[in-house]
């Protein structure tokens, strides 16, 4: 079982096994394209703490059957369909969180880009634009009119809607 | 395009949807295809370019706030903060979006310009809505996917800002209320900023023209038509479940276009037409239905709610009852709006308002109704008792007529030996059996007036069965009628028997049809008097009343005689031992017939007590009783002949021999002077026939004498011995004989030898006018032997 070593941007150097490594389909194209190398591969975007973090997810998933190209809709569904272990792996701040599914995003490994997006997801729903600002530390930048122009238009999605303004469809012309 | 008011100008309504989104400048990683095309020239934007991002921070630090918008570009960094070293890049944003539903999707929108420019994408709508809802139809051609949720998920008219308004009109996409799509409020809206990113210059464009109601239904329908699917899903619940989209329509308008297009433009506005009609029709049709099946919940829900709100809020509450009586109750009931707790407080004041009124107008009705009922339960209460009455009154006739029944059945087993086949006679003993009867009712029962019901159960049980001859004719005795017994009988019940109190025919109050007989037979009383007698012959006499009833027509049924004297109604049982004491006289007498006659009628006249008391009838049937049965008496006397009429033979009248009863016996005589003589001395002698007086002339003076001297000595010791009771003034009579013997004077013409002729009114040989002597003696012998002034002097 080969090794093949990475190179972070900060400059460590992780060795993984070659399987593992190949969970991103960046460093399996790159390895198909380039052959053996021996030196270590340069990951850009991706500090060490983070890229430990992936290749932790990646050693973990290493024996998941590779995800069908049309199972868009079924495993994709739900955003609360997170398994146990992912969903632990994911308990780490946000800052980190949006790390590592920048770092599955360059290193295009999709289960754990999904992973991350679903949690992000799980984040956001069923809070408050306002909460949603907060959390994510979101600045709004509408004016008053414009956000109460925009809250009118999906009245439909708050969470009680007792009486619908009327849409002023000649005024807002 | 400025021209053209397209299917998107008409339902798309966000204005700055896009102008939004033209100053935010693509994310780094976007790629350029997918940033929204920066169209327009945007108005008023606080945030530059840059700042319009996000930053994003760790959620346990405490987040930043921006007092105003920073100039910097670049990756934000945080103060205080760990920075993220680099923007999420919109990829990721989408991926994110994905997993998302619609709903968040739209309150997304709100956070920030930037996000609403990531999210005013169809493509993050529509992965949405694929994930979340994947068996939701993709929307109508030309809707914005937010604007499709908005359709489905708002509430309230978007037209005229009614509430509670669900109802989607796919085809025009707008929701509005019934009033409004009605009214046809769907207008051409002018051109808007935005554009959908689907491929707008189609066909329809061309075709089409300007944007009306008529046009954009066809548009949609188009789009059913290449979608191929159902334009939405609350269509199919509207419809009960059934797959109600368009697709015959769509069918039918493909077929039509293709067919049209090429052709006639103007055909295919026809068909337009057709088309937007119908759609109406249906649309009517659907909100009619569920229109009635929403009033008829609510009012179902209101009859529930309404009455037990008002037992529960009211104090004290207010009854059903007077619930009933106020109107905005019944309005309320009959209202279709939900019953909230709103509706229920205006409501309330309205029935606190009313329920005095309706109260007192309850209470009102309340008496009203106990007064009816009272007076029904009375008038019942009386009918009640006058039918016990009358039910009495029926038990005791019923009664009293079984023992009636009973006479009549002992005189009928007793008498009915007269019975004979002539119908004279027959009609007498039936005439004596009626008034007897009648004096034994009223013997037993003397306040109790005789129900003509009695004489028909005796005409039923007793007299039916006796054969008399049918043809018998009886004359009524109140109008001209003549009929059969039993149609007399319904005559008298009929026309004269009296109503006026008579007893309520109890089974005809009841209207049982068992008893439908049209006659009152319990009402209609039996008069006093015998109603009818034997036709065509004067033989039954009048009843021996005082009053002279036989002449008045409408005479009133006698209810009790004034002058009825006590001792009539045992009339019969008196005559018939005064005409054995009689019979006994002459029992024993060795003399010829014509003497026991005399001594016979002269002892009768001495035994009556009072005047006129004795109908013929009576006499009649008793004789006729005796002759049949004579018993221990020799009654051969009776039937002697030289009996003559005195009327007769006083007017001189004279009558065909044959029928002269010269030959008959007293019952003949009777026969005959009732038949001949009795309506003349009826209307000569008002005060009535004394049958002794006026029926009777016994063989002439030459006769008895020649008879008295023909006798035996001893016999004629015993006939004078008899006539000592009588008085018979023979002694006189001797006198006159004998002078009349020596005497020059021409013998008399013996009556026996009288013919009567009409053509000849004298008989052969010529008398000689009946000389006063003669006439004298006639006299003399008849006041002797008949004695027929005794009643006077008794009277007197």
């Amino acid at each position: 079982m080969s090794e093949i070593k990475l190179l972070s941007s900060d400059q460590a150097t992780i060795t993984v096994e070659k399987s593992v490594a190949e969970r991103s389909i960046l460093i399996k194209n790159m390895l198909e394209d380039v052959g053996e190398v021996t030196e270590a591969i340069p990951i850009p975007n991706v500090n060490e703490n983070v890229l430990k973090k992936v290749i932790e997810w990646c050693e973990h998933h290493k024996g998941d059957p590779p995800a069908q190209a049309d199972d868009d809709s079924d495993s994709r569904k739900k955003s609360s369909d997170i398994d146990e272990w992912d969903q632990k792996f994911m308990q780490v701040d946000q800052e980190m969180l949006f790390e590592i599914i920048l770092a599955a995003n360059y290193l295009d490994i999709k289960p754990l880009l999904d992973v991350g997006c679903k949690t992000v997801a799980n984040m956001i729903k069923g809070k408050s634009p306002e909460e949603i600002r907060k959390t994510f530390n979101i600045q709004n930048d509408f004016t008053p009119d414009e956000e109460e122009q925009i809250r009118r238009e999906n009245e439909w999605a708050e969470e009680s809607v007792p009486r619908s303004q009327p849409l002023d469809i000649d005024e807002a012309c | 395009m400025e021209d053209f008011w397209t299917w998107n100008d008409l339902v798309f309504d966000f204005p700055d949807s896009q102008s939004s989104m033209d100053s935010t400048p693509p994310s780094p990683g976007m790629p350029p295809s997918l940033s929204p095309e920066p169209e327009q020239a945007f108005k008023r934007r606080k945030v530059d370019n840059g700042l319009s991002g996000f930053q994003i921070i760790p959620s346990d630090r405490r987040p930043i706030q921006y007092a105003r918008p920073r100039k910097s570009s670049g990756p934000l960094t945080l103060r205080r903060a760990k920075p993220i070293k680099s923007h999420i890049p919109y990829e990721i944003w989408l991926n994110i979006f994905s997993f998302c539903t619609p709903q968040t999707l739209a309150k997304l929108r709100r956070v920030n310009s930037t996000f609403k420019s990531f999210i005013d994408d169809e493509r993050v709508w529509a992965t949405s809505r694929r994930s979340n809802f994947p068996h939701f139809p993709e929307p109508i051609y030309g809707y914005p996917e937010n604007y499709m949720w908005n359709l489905w998920r708002g509430m309230g008219c978007m037209i005229c800002g009614a509430a509670r308004v669900k109802k989607v009109y796919w085809t025009w996409g707008v929701r509005m209320c019934f009033e409004c799509f009605k009214d046809g409020r769907m207008k051409a809206r002018p051109l808007l900023s935005f554009r959908p990113p689907f491929p707008p210059p189609s066909i329809a464009d061309e075709i089409y023209g300007p944007g009306d109601f008529c046009q954009n239904a066809k548009k949609c329908l188009r789009h059913c038509y290449i979608s191929g699917r159902s334009v939405t899903t609350e269509r199919d619940i509207y419809y009960g479940g059934e797959p109600a989209y368009w697709r015959d329509e769509v069918q039918t308008f493909k077929d039509e276009y293709f067919r049209l297009k090429d052709e006639d433009p103007e055909v295919l506005k026809v068909f337009l037409e057709f088309e937007r009609n119908r759609t109406v029709e249906l649309m009517k049709t659907a909100k009619t239905v569920a229109r009635r099946e929403e009033i008829a919940a609510i009012r179902k829900q209101r009859n529930i709610s309404i009455p037990e709100k008002c037992k529960t809020d009211f104090d004290p509450p207010i009854s059903e009852e007077v619930l009933g009586l106020m109107p905005s109750y019944l309005s309320a009931l009959r209202s279709g709006s939900a019953f909230t707790e709103r509706a229920w407080k205006t409501l309330a004041k309205k029935l606190q308002a009313e329920r005095k009124g309706a109260e007192a107008e309850y209470n009102s009705k309340q008496a009203h109704k106990r007064k009816l009922l009272q007076d029904a339960v009375d008038r019942k209460r009386k009918e009640r008792q006058k039918e016990c009455q009358d039910n009495k009154a029926l038990q005791i006739i019923k009664l009293a007529m079984e023992n009636l029944i009973n006479d009549a059945k002992e005189c009928v087993l007793t008498e009915a030996g007269v019975l004979l086949t002539d119908p004279t006679q027959s009609a007498s003993f039936l005439m004596e059996t009626l008034g007897y009867v009648w004096r034994s009712w009223h013997r037993s029962n003397p306040h109790l007036p005789l129900p003509m019901r009695g004489i028909f159960y005796l005409w039923e049980t007793l007299f039916a069965e006796l054969a008399i001859p049918l043809d018998m004719e009886f004359q009524c005795q109140f109008c001209e009628r003549r009929a059969g017994f039993k149609a007399m009988l319904s005559h008298i019940a009929e026309g004269h028997g009296n109503r006026e109190e008579s007893v309520i025919s109890w089974h005809r109050a009841r209207g049982a049809p068992k008893y439908a007989d049209p006659l009152d037979w319990d009402g209609a009383l039996w008069p006093e008097v015998l109603p009818f007698s034997p036709a065509g012959s004067k033989f039954t006499p009048r009843l021996s009343c005082d009053q002279h009833w036989c002449l008045a027509k409408s005479y009133p049924v006698v209810k009790q005689s004034p002058g009825r004297k006590s001792g009539v109604t045992t009339e019969t049982t008196v005559l018939r031992p005064r005409i054995d004491r009689c019979l006994r006289l002459v029992d024993g007498l060795e003399v010829p017939p014509m003497f026991k006659l005399a001594t016979f009628l002269a002892n009768l006249s001495k035994e009556e007590t009072f005047p006129g008391s004795h109908d013929l009838n009576s006499v009649y049937y008793e004789i006729l009783r005796i002759l049949r049965a004579p018993a221990d008496h020799n009654v051969e006397f009776l039937r002697s002949g030289d009996l003559f009429c005195k009327i007769c033979v006083e007017n001189k009248t004279l009558l065909p021999s044959d029928s002269h009863p010269g030959s008959g016996g007293f019952l003949q005589l009777i026969e005959h002077f009732f038949e001949n003589h009795h309506a003349v001395i009826e209307l000569e002698k008002p005060d009535g026939l004394n049958w002794r007086k006026d029926m009777v002339l016994l063989p002439g003076p030459q006769d008895i004498k020649s008879m008295y001297h023909k006798l035996s000595d001893a016999k004629r010791k015993e006939w004078d011995r008899a006539n000592e009771t009588t008085e018979l003034d023979l002694e006189s009579c001797k006198t006159k004989i004998e002078e009349e013997h020596a005497g020059n004077r021409p013998q008399s013409l013996p009556m026996s030898q009288w013919k009567y002729n009409k053509q000849v009114p004298i008989p052969q040989p010529p008398p000689t006018p009946v000389s006063p002597f003669r006439d004298s003696l006639d006299s003399v012998l008849w006041d002797i032997a008949i004695q027929m002034d005794l009643s006077e002097s008794l009277q007197a």
